[in-house]
């Protein structure tokens, strides 16, 4: 009878707790519908009367802003929520480390030219459609008539323009952030910019790159193709004498015009910027809390009209520990955060959630490989270097690595033991390449070394092929950890590995700026690191895959510098990596869809062939620790850097629930 | 007197420029510069940054001069009031150190009181009552003190506050007075806050502060003239106090020439940890990033308040102790 009660006590607590789960479980996915008129068309429901925040309707009675419906574009973007229609009010509290850590603000609060939908297609988001001419070599964007600045100024193909011959291509602001940092050259060609009318523009290239272009747009890099004209002109000498400029200039304490204009230019140092996103800095970014309002001219609405975004203000507390971020979270002072906290907080998380009164999301991540191990294919020493190009040593390798094992030990279990290939949710993930060499096979991996004529000494420890004692070097940054646990423990995992199958190892931890040194004067052995995002072919992608940049080919620095200088030092790649480098600059020019696939296919071949880098654990989980009054947090989504991590939360359409508060 | 105090000050001038040429040199030292770091941060924050924006950016901040045009401009600078500007920060040094050094000072010399007075207090009362109870327990927690790093007793204090007490220790304001303009009320809620950096950054300080007044007290103690004072009945209160503590109190008067800088630096790893807007913490980043303007700005001020420091200490012995002489 006690038994059967206990029993019963059991079956219904599991039950409680299969419920609370369910109740904490996030809801759906938020959905984008480009313009007020294809929503109508697409749902046959008519959009409602706009409707706008409590304070900003004080604002319209008191005569401080025109009514909502002049605020808002002619078409708006609608927004159906991931759940239901949001409350106005409300500040989300985030965290984040200061200036140097600007993409905390940038990536939930920036928008992109083009955006990607709920699917990952790219689509409209400030132009409203655009239109593929030439052949690929010209796109003509549409902007969407009646958008407007956050001071209420009128958005229109001049601010483009500005954009593009007053700040990106002019010579003198050329150092001036965030100018530099993404470029519109093709084909060695910088693309041509000309207003058709004001609502509308053209660009053209020298190449048919449209398609790779409207991508860059929606994923990487910092800019939106548009600068308001109306208040940057008093800054910028084309416009205003330079002496006049200068002089004001050092009044602010700089040197010159160009300083001056780089703070006037970024919103996050000067509050004055008129932006288009949804929420505007109002206080100095070094103070102990940056905090954003909600811009009253945003241009996006919900099904229900209601103009976005729903949370009233952002504050962005400075904390500069990783550790005391994660107890702000805890402790349910910071609302919704993810940027800063990793995985093995998850416990901890999860052990606190009831009492801390917030959800923990685990999003998955388009890590390609947590970590890997990068052999140096063009190191100095010519019988290492011989043996880490080839195959056979690197699959040996591969297969000694117990990678359940690994994620067990540093990613709680819950990462993917894997391949460095590309990911699950990707376009171009292969099974093959993914799975390739990644069971755990000591003997195997013992045999066919003994085939590569590596004997083993009177220590035990195989010798190189030519007889000599031989060590691999495992190098790691220090500081950086890989998620859970510190690189230098994950170090000492794989140097008991290689332990196993005979191959002596030590460890050497470098701090960064040698690290760096040592990449770029081909030093570095074999580099312990991760992969990054493996989700679509841009250029970040292949600056870690293929040979092209030093600093980053972890695994050739010498055949990257070949490339790079064109030949004049370095090493000569083999054929293998020449194609990979012909790939890359293949795909730089915006082939296809088809094309792309086709060539990343092969790529996949190459890579499973040679096995360049070899990835043990990946596509793990990011936290997000949301508290429970946020609503409408999406079940899933892919936390990536092309997606911008939090941003495709969607944070305009997430809203705080003062019920649950 | 006045000589003595004049000399060391025209001593001080080579060597502080001397300091300034050292911790710019070894600033630069490491491989790479500013530039560089940054681009490293971008990137494990999964950003990218090519070549030639690096060079571009090189140039924009002067990176590509070589290190003693880049000693001479700043220096230059510095004799007109101006440190340089903050890379990093994207602001003039002045500015970032400037809004930071009022709490500082504020956070430091409530500690270096709460220090000397505890520190005093308890080596008294150990020192006189010597191998008692009272005096094992102090002893006993006097060295847990000592050996106990302060950002881990911060880390376990943090945790004890937020398991028991359900209250956020980080900080130095509650989140409304975080970017409220000063008044009375933020002035209060900042007291508030305060005690606990107080008493976690002062524990080492306390506990070392014991150990030596302690010790220094004993050594006194047992000298003839004390027990011959005592002979001739001179009331214990005053027999202590007039002669043996004065004696005993030298080590906090020779502590002052290190406390001054400390008031700059102090309790970095502490001050991370519970999030306090201090200076530590901006000058640990300054060097870990290489925004050398403000590493090296951060170094001068430590170096100028180094030297004074020593120099009123050596003034203040020279007062308090008889035995010294000027020569």
């Amino acid at each position: 009878m006690k038994k059967k009660l206990l029993v019963s006590l059991f079956v219904l607590s599991m039950m409680v707790a299969l419920f609370s789960l369910s109740a904490a479980a996030a809801d759906g996915m938020w959905k984008l519908y480009n313009t007020s008129t294809d929503f109508e068309e697409e749902t046959g429901k008519t959009l409602p009367e706009f409707k706008q925040a409590p304070q900003l309707s004080e604002q319209v009675s008191n005569g401080e802003l025109p009514a909502v419906g002049e605020r808002l574009p002619e078409e708006p973007v609608v927004v159906e929520p991931a759940n239901k229609i949001g409350q106005y009010g409300g500040t989300w509290v985030r965290a984040w480390k200061g200036l140097s850590d600007q993409w905390a603000i940038n990536k939930p609060v920036g928008e992109r030219f083009l955006t990607f939908d709920e699917e990952g297609k790219v689509v409209p988001n400030i132009a409203k459609s655009w239109e593929i001419v030439d052949e690929g070599k010209g796109i003509i964007f549409h902007l969407r008539k009646g958008m407007k600045w956050s001071d209420g100024h009128p958005l229109t193909a001049d601010d483009v323009l500005f954009w593009f011959n007053d700040i990106k291509l002019y010579e003198k602001l050329a150092t001036v952030e965030p100018g530099p940092w993404d470029t519109l050259k093709y084909g060695d060609k910088e693309a041509e910019i000309k207003k058709i009318d004001d609502y509308t523009f053209k660009v053209s290239f020298a190449v048919d790159v449209a398609e790779k272009f409207l991508d860059e747009r929606a994923g990487w890099g910092p800019t939106t193709m548009i600068a308001p004209r109306h208040y940057l002109k008093q800054f910028h000498d084309k416009y205003v004498a330079e002496e006049k400029l200068n002089a004001k200039a050092v009044e602010a304490g700089y040197d010159s015009w160009i300083e001056y204009f780089g703070e006037k230019v970024d919103y996050l140092r000067n509050p004055d910027l008129p932006v288009i996103f949804a929420w505007q800095v109002v206080n100095d970014y070094s103070s102990s809390e940056l905090k954003l309002k909600r811009n009253p001219y945003y241009w996006k609405v919900d099904t229900a009209g209601n103009q976005l975004p729903y949370m009233d203000d952002i504050s962005a507390l400075r904390i500069d520990d990783n550790q005391v971020m994660v107890m702000q979270a805890i402790s349910g002072n910071i609302n919704l955060q993810n940027r800063h906290i990793t995985i093995d907080n998850y416990p901890l998380l999860r052990e606190q959630e009831d009492k801390g009164n917030y959800t923990v999301y685990l999003y998955p991540r388009a890590d390609g490989a947590n970590n890997a191990l990068y052999f140096n294919h063009t190191l100095e020493d010519p019988v290492k270097r011989k043996l880490y190009n080839n195959p056979t040593f690197k699959k040996a390798v591969s297969l000694a690595l117990n990678r359940s094992e690994i994620n067990e030990m540093f990613y709680l279990g819950i990462g993917k033991p894997r391949q460095a290939s590309f990911v699950t949710n990707s376009p171009f993930f292969d099974k093959e390449w993914t799975n390739a060499y990644t069971e755990y096979n000591p003997e195997k991996a013992n045999q066919m070394l003994d085939e590569l004529g590596m004997e083993r000494g009177e220590d035990g420890y195989r010798l190189s092929p030519d007889g000599k004692p031989f060590e691999i070097e495992i190098t790691i940054q220090s500081m950086s950890g890989g998620g859970g646990g510190s690189a230098s423990q994950m170090a000492e995992v794989y140097k008991h590995y290689f332990d196993e199958i005979g191959l002596k190892s030590s460890i050497e931890t470098l701090e960064r700026s040698l690290m760096e040194e040592r990449m770029a004067t081909n030093q570095v052995d074999t580099r312990l690191s991760n992969l990054g995002d493996m989700l679509r072919p841009d250029k970040h992608l292949f600056n870690r895959l293929v040979p092209m940049v030093p600093s980053h080919a972890y695994w050739a620095p010498a055949w990257a510098k070949y490339y790079q200088s064109e030949g004049e030092s370095g090493q000569v790649p083999p054929a293998d990596v020449k194609r990979l480098q012909e790939i890359a600059e293949a795909i730089e020019t915006g082939p296809s869809w088809e094309k792309r696939k086709e060539l990343m296919a092969e790529l996949a071949d190459i890579f499973k062939e040679h096995l360049y880098i070899i990835g043990t654990v990946g596509e793990v989980p990011t936290p997000y620790v949301a508290a429970d009054y946020m609503k409408n947090m999406p079940e899933e989504i892919l936390d990536t850097g092309s997606y911008r991590n939090i941003a495709r939360v969607l944070p305009i359409q997430i809203y705080i629930d003062k019920s649950a508060e | 007197m006045a000589s003595f105090i004049l000399k060391r000050m025209l001593n001080v001038i080579p060597l502080l420029i001397l300091i300034t040429i050292i911790s710019f040199a070894i600033i630069q030292l490491p491989p790479g510069d500013f530039i560089s770091s940054y681009i490293a941060r971008l990137q494990q924050m999964g950003e990218m940054v090519g070549p030639e924006q690096a060079e571009q950016l090189r140039d924009r901040y002067g990176l590509d001069q070589p290190i003693y045009v880049q000693y001479f401009k700043w220096m230059s600078g510095v004799l007109r009031g101006d440190f340089g500007y903050s890379f990093d920060w994207q602001q003039p040094v002045s500015k970032v150190i400037g809004e930071r050094l009022a709490l500082t000072l504020v956070l430091t010399l409530s500690t270096t009181l709460f220090v000397w007075i505890v520190g005093f207090l308890i080596g008294l009362y150990s020192a006189t009552h010597q191998y008692s109870i009272g005096d094992y327990i102090v002893t006993f927690f006097g060295f847990i003190g000592l050996a106990t790093p302060n950002f881990m007793l911060a880390l376990i204090l943090m945790w004890i506050a937020y398991a028991y007490f359900g209250q956020n220790v980080g900080g130095l304001f509650s989140p409304e007075f975080l970017s409220a303009p000063w008044s009375i009320a933020r002035v209060i809620d900042m007291l508030k806050h305060l005690w606990i950096p107080v008493i976690i950054t002062g524990t080492a300080g306390t506990a070392g502060l014991i150990r030596i007044f302690r010790a220094n007290l004993l050594d006194e103690l047992g000298k003839p003239y004390v027990a011959t004072a005592r002979a001739k009945g001179l009331s214990e209160f005053k027999l202590i106090f007039k002669y043996p503590v004065r004696i005993a109190l030298i080590p906090f008067v020779a502590t002052v020439g290190w406390t001054l800088p400390k008031l700059i630096s102090s309790a970095t790893i502490t001050s991370v940890v519970l999030s306090l807007p201090t200076a530590g913490p901006v000058l640990l980043k300054a060097l870990q990033n290489q925004d050398m303007f403000l590493a090296g700005s951060f170094i001068l001020l430590l170096s100028v308040l180094t030297v004074v420091g020593t120099l009123i200490s050596d003034i203040l012995l020279a007062w308090v102790d008889p035995r010294i002489s000027y020569n």
